[in-house]
């Protein structure tokens, strides 16, 4: 029930709203979420409540403002953070790693969380991870010294959450931070991006790529532009209507079309591998793709993961130098995208098996996945089960008008841009758009050729 | 003497060209008495009670530079800053009071233990009594079972404010000179003077300020505690109205929005007399500072 | 909507442009050679352009002249086909005579969209009245020393009381027209009980430009439009032009893809894009248009996103990149060289949406 309610979150009249829709118009109302924290505090001393403040006077607006104010406060003082002796998973942070060690890992985060270091065998978490599990209370923070080299156990000193912030480096770490906690507690994975990560693009972007072959990527790659016609020069002039007759208004329509060139987009496999090899390295002060988003899902795996479902971008709006993304700066970070690109599953007819576009370190995933299970499974050899998330749902062929609105409503390859505003945190969806590639024109039915539909005379009758 | 609000900062780079990161405000009792002063801030950590959501978070409050500066300015706030690489100050401070921190953890832990202990055990005899059990003002009896299915759930705790930093030496924490300059590295690295001003003169009038990127503006401004107020006002960024013009297509936009989320489009100016420099750096007075409102007219 | 009489909406707009194609040839009969002939002589004389131009004025100073259309039936042609232009004293098609015309007469259940308009706002401040009044009996409740219990059991009755109130006011409907308050008589425009068509279709720069350019509708030449609009070619700057450059080049890009494109001022932002036109469909996508190589301040686009996206519209940024160098172009536009000017500018477009996590977990 308390799991529920945390995913649902009252307005002031009691209806439930989301939590992320216009959250900032509802008034915050801490009475639920205090009924949930004191339900849901391991710390049972009771750290508040008993004493009481005094409202002044019998104003009532002031009583309700000393109420919502104590149910906050309230709330906050009762939410606790930590663990319980039995439950604690200790985090030792090395200052030299910038990461935290794990010495006894246990627990349901390391399905999404914390890595193997081969050299000492033990977990260690990122950064991010070690400050938003000891704020989640689910290890413990300890200083574990300049570098491993021993401390001892047993004179660990433990760290405050202030400490773990005061560890931030840099501005930009500390914003990233702050989205990466954002979509973690809505239970999304988040990590961030690596040039090890798993990859939609067969060949390593970082391979050196030969001087011919990129020159000529550039070339077939920069240049989707639509043709100049010379015949523009004539449709402009009056005169040409003397000897060009159109018969149907999508013939005029076409001609007017060839005056302005337009950017395409990519579109299908192979023109996202053409776009995605013309990337650019980030000039300084770019923004960047900084991590990959997956939706929440069990069985995710974390040493093979599959491509993530979104990518973000990190945008502090208030830094100085910080600015929004020109177009170009657009196209680079669309260059550089990585990830499930969602538009190509909706255009193909059948199952879209996005196994078999990933690659890690360039062998398919699914050969790496089965390879793997195989060689887990050795002693008693199964069949692969099949993946059970891979849904046969028969797509209802929606008529065409509706899908190419769709299409351009959609767009094909985006990202996500997370803005941050002095702590406020909101997203937006840049995707790619390509009008031209849509003609929406509405071609007149000729006079006297049009057989009024059956229904209509039943329409007039009424 | 009462204490100040503590606003812990991070400074970056070297003294020339300092970058300072967002302040932070992690002691409750100073959340609360910010707030009361009209600093309401954003908190951001995961509410450990209820952590698969975000829209009621607890500290540490991530403040806007104006509120930082505001607390400073009017005496309320010490702004203690913190030279990275911070790492190496904390490991330092670790270092040479490594007994003291150790003996002062142990026995706050020690004394935590105790109190969770004596409740749980309190409990337990109550609920004894309640079920008829054990005569009422009865003795428990010693049973190390119970006894070690408390040590189990006792809970251990992780503070939201240092006590590391207050080893700093009281050299190291009170330097006002340096408070001055990075306040005017916080102005630089987030906002400007003029908006300062703005925020200043706003709070004077009884304002609370918070930012209002997604509603189309620099703040916007609620009657009083955003606990019981709807905003009513979006605050657009400091103008020199005397000289700079407003874009009509964004005062059409702003007005419609503000028609739409129910706000009023405000938008403030500073008079700028041309004085040098340096000068604008100051807050300036109170009566250079004009408010002006645009309503989207005949919309009903 | 206003709802056309008679004739369906298909009929009555038929042409989305006022280029008309040559629909109306007569059939060939294969085995007639006299139908191959007469077909033949109706299709050298047929011409797409229309036998009459339409003719434009140009109203106000000389720093920022209204194109306007005056004749009747060439604000009828313009609208009717591809919905170019705004009525002076209307919302959008100019029905200002229509309109004054049917207040003196029987009312008739067909509304313009300026009556529903005016409807829906006498509506709203009725409401805000009852809500005034209702919050006044709250407030002397407080005064008068009640407790929270009272204040909450008074909140719900309120909200119940405004609740009834709004469902009756849509229930009502726009079907009492005693009540509409009369549009406001304009002097001196009923002349013997007959009425003086005052309204004007004012045309957008870029849809005159438009009109002018791209399809001879209008009877004015490019040169001489944009010179009125601009001043002489020889004292032009490129930062002169840029703004129009960038706009007309956006709208020339969608119109030519078969969308009717609009001012899209009430929604703050360049262009609306319908499908066929106002009275077909809703907008479905505004346009901004943006220079490629420039950013805008956060706030903007998100202002303007939060406008669009609470009218259920789709944000469009269209970037507009010059692909020649300033003194190129103002060199075109001195020589009339229009085509190729308009040809040098590139447009790329990027959809900008708000995007709530909660809502995409699945």
């Amino acid at each position: 029930m308390t799991e529920q309610l945390e995913n649902e979150v009252f307005s002031q009249d009691g209806t439930i709203a989301d939590s992320d829709v216009e959250e900032d118009e509802l008034v915050q109302d801490w009475s639920q979420i205090a009924k949930i924290a004191k339900s849901n505090g391991a710390l049972t001393i009771p750290k508040r409540g008993e004493k009481d403040y005094e409202p002044d006077g019998t104003d009532v607006q002031e009583l309700l403002l000393y109420k919502a104010r104590k149910e906050l406060f309230d709330t906050l003082a009762n939410s606790v953070r930590g663990s319980t002796v039995k439950a604690q998973v200790k985090a030792l942070y090395v200052a030299d790693r910038h990461g935290a060690v794990v010495p006894h890992a246990r627990g349901n985060f390391l399905q999404t969380m914390g890595k193997v270091d081969f050299s000492d065998g033990q977990v260690w978490l990122s950064f991010y991870e070690f400050v938003y599990l000891s704020e989640r209370g689910t290890v413990t923070p300890y200083w574990g010294g300049q570098s491993v080299a021993g401390e001892n156990n047993d004179s660990l000193l433990p760290l405050s959450i202030e400490d773990l912030y005061i560890l931030f480096k840099t501005q930009h770490e500390l914003d990233n931070f702050a989205v990466y906690a954002h979509l973690r507690r809505l239970g999304f994975i988040v990590n961030p991006v690596s040039p090890s990560d798993t990859s939609f693009y067969p060949n390593c972007p970082s391979a050196p790529r030969t001087g011919v072959t990129s020159i000529y990527r550039a070339i077939t790659s920069m240049f989707f532009l639509r043709k100049n016609s010379l015949f523009n020069n004539i449709f402009y002039k009056q005169w040409h209507y003397c000897f060009c007759k159109y018969t149907r208004t999508p013939q005029i329509y076409e001609k007017l079309k060839l005056l302005v060139p337009s950017i395409s987009v990519p579109k299908t496999i192979e023109d996202l591998k053409g776009f995605y090899g013309s990337q650019q390295d980030y000039a300084e002060g770019q923004l960047t793709l900084t991590f990959n988003v997956w939706k929440p899902q069990t069985n995710f795996k974390k040493k093979h993961p599959p491509l993530p479902d979104y990518q973000v971008v990190v945008y502090n709006k208030n830094q100085r130098g910080a600015h929004f993304p020109t177009f170009d700066e657009l196209q680079n970070i669309f260059r550089h995208l990585d990830y499930k690109f969602q538009f190509l599953s909706e255009v193909a007819d059948d199952e879209f098996s996005w196994d078999d576009h990933s690659y890690i370190v360039g062998k398919p995933r699914s050969d790496v996945i089965a390879s793997e299970r195989k060689s887990k499974d050795k002693k008693d050899p199964k069949t692969p089960a099949k993946n059970p998330s891979a849904k046969k749902s028969k797509k209802r062929q929606l008529p065409p008008h509706i899908q190419q609105l769709q299409r351009l409503r959609n767009g094909y390859s985006s990202f996500l841009l997370a803005v941050i505003d002095n702590g406020i945190i909101s997203f937006v969806r840049i995707s790619q758009a390509d009008f031209a590639s849509e003609n929406v024109w509405y071609v007149p039915p000729k006079d006297g050729l049009r057989k009024k539909p059956f229904n209509d005379r039943k329409k007039r009758a009424n | 003497m009462v204490n100040k609000i503590r606003i812990s900062v991070v400074v970056q780079g070297t003294d020339a060209s300092d970058l300072v990161l967002t302040p932070l405000i992690f002691k409750l009792e100073d959340v609360e008495r910010a707030r009361k002063l009209g600093v309401c801030g954003i908190l951001a950590g995961t509410l450990p009670t209820a952590a698969q959501q975000n829209m009621f978070l607890s500290v540490p409050l991530k403040l806007m530079a104006e509120e930082a500066i505001w607390l400073f300015l009017s005496g309320h706030a010490e702004v203690v800053h913190l030279r990275s690489p911070t790492s190496s100050l904390i490991g330092n401070l670790i270092k040479e009071n490594l007994e003291s921190l150790q003996a002062a953890n142990e026995s706050k832990l020690q004394e935590s233990f105790r109190l969770q202990r004596q409740f749980k055990v309190e409990q337990h005899r109550l609920k004894l009594e309640s079920l008829g059990r054990l005569p009422p003002g009865g003795e428990l009896p010693h049973d190390p079972q119970i006894d070690s299915l408390i040590d189990s759930s006792l809970f251990v705790e992780t503070a939201n404010s240092s006590s590391i930093l207050s080893k700093l030496s009281s050299k190291q924490q009170q330097d006002g000179c340096i408070d001055a300059q990075i306040i005017n590295c916080m102005i630089a690295n987030y906002s400007n003077w003029d908006n300062y001003l703005l925020y200043q003169s706003l709070r004077e009038n009884g304002y609370v300020l918070s930012p209002g990127a997604r509603f189309g503006g620099l703040y916007i401004a609620y009657p009083g505690d955003p606990l019981r107020y709807h905003s009513h006002i979006t605050v657009q960024p400091a103008i020199d109205y005397y000289k700079e013009g407003i874009d009509l297509t964004l005062l059409t936009s702003g007005a419609r929005l503000g028609t739409s989320v129910k706000k009023m489009w405000v938008i403030g100016g500073v008079k700028n007399y041309g004085t040098k420099q340096e000068e604008l750096r100051k807050p300036k007075a109170p009566a250079d500072v004009s408010f002006f409102s645009i309503e989207w007219a005949g919309f009903g | 909507m206003a709802k056309p009489k008679g004739k369906s909406l298909q009929q009555r707009y038929k042409y989305p442009l006022p280029i008309h194609p040559i629909d109306y040839l007569p059939s060939v009969i294969l085995h007639n050679p006299v139908s191959w002939v007469y077909w033949a002589y109706c299709f050298w004389k047929a011409t797409n352009i229309p036998s009459k131009r339409v003719h434009i004025e140009f109203e106000g100073g000389v720093n920022f002249p209204h194109i306007v259309v005056q004749d009747k039936d060439d604000m009828k042609y313009l609208w009717k086909n591809g919905f170019f232009g705004t009525g002076q004293l209307s919302r959008s098609e100019p029905t200002w005579l229509e309109r004054q015309e049917g207040a003196s007469k029987e009312r008739s259940n067909d509304l313009a969209l300026e009556k529903i308009t005016e409807r829906r706002r006498i509506q709203r401040l009725e409401f805000k009245k009852e809500r005034v009044k209702l919050e006044k009996q709250l407030l002397d409740l407080r005064r008068n020393g009640g407790n929270i219990e009272q204040e909450n059991a008074l909140l719900v009755q309120e909200r119940e009381m405004l609740r009834m109130f709004k469902q009756r006011q849509q229930e009502e409907g726009l079907g009492d027209n005693n009540s509409v308050v009369e549009e406001s008589m304009i002097e001196g425009t009923a002349v013997d009980h007959e009425y003086v068509d005052i309204e004007s279709l004012e045309l957008m720069s870029v849809e005159a430009t438009f009109l002018s350019f791209a399809l001879p509708i209008l009877d004015i030449s490019p040169k001489v439009l944009l010179s009125r609009l601009f001043g002489p070619s020889n004292d032009i700057t490129y930062g002169d032009i840029h703004k129009f450059i960038t706009h007309y080049v956006t709208y020339h890009h969608y119109r030519s893809l078969g969308w009717c494109v609009r001012s899209g001022i009430k929604f703050g932002c360049d262009y609306l894009l319908y499908k066929r036109g106002p009275p077909f469909q809703h907008a479905e996508f505004c346009i901004m248009v943006l220079d490629h190589d420039k950013s805008k301040d956060y706030t903007w686009y998100s202002s303007i996103s939060r406008v669009i996206g609470g009218a259920k519209k789709t944000c469009v940024l269209c970037y507009v990149e010059r692909l020649l160098p300033e003194d190129q172009i103002v060199e075109y536009w001195r020589t009339d060289n229009f085509i190729k000017l308009f040809g040098s500018y590139r447009v790329g477009e990027v959809i900008y949406k708000r995007w709530i996590p909660g809502k995409n977990r699945d």
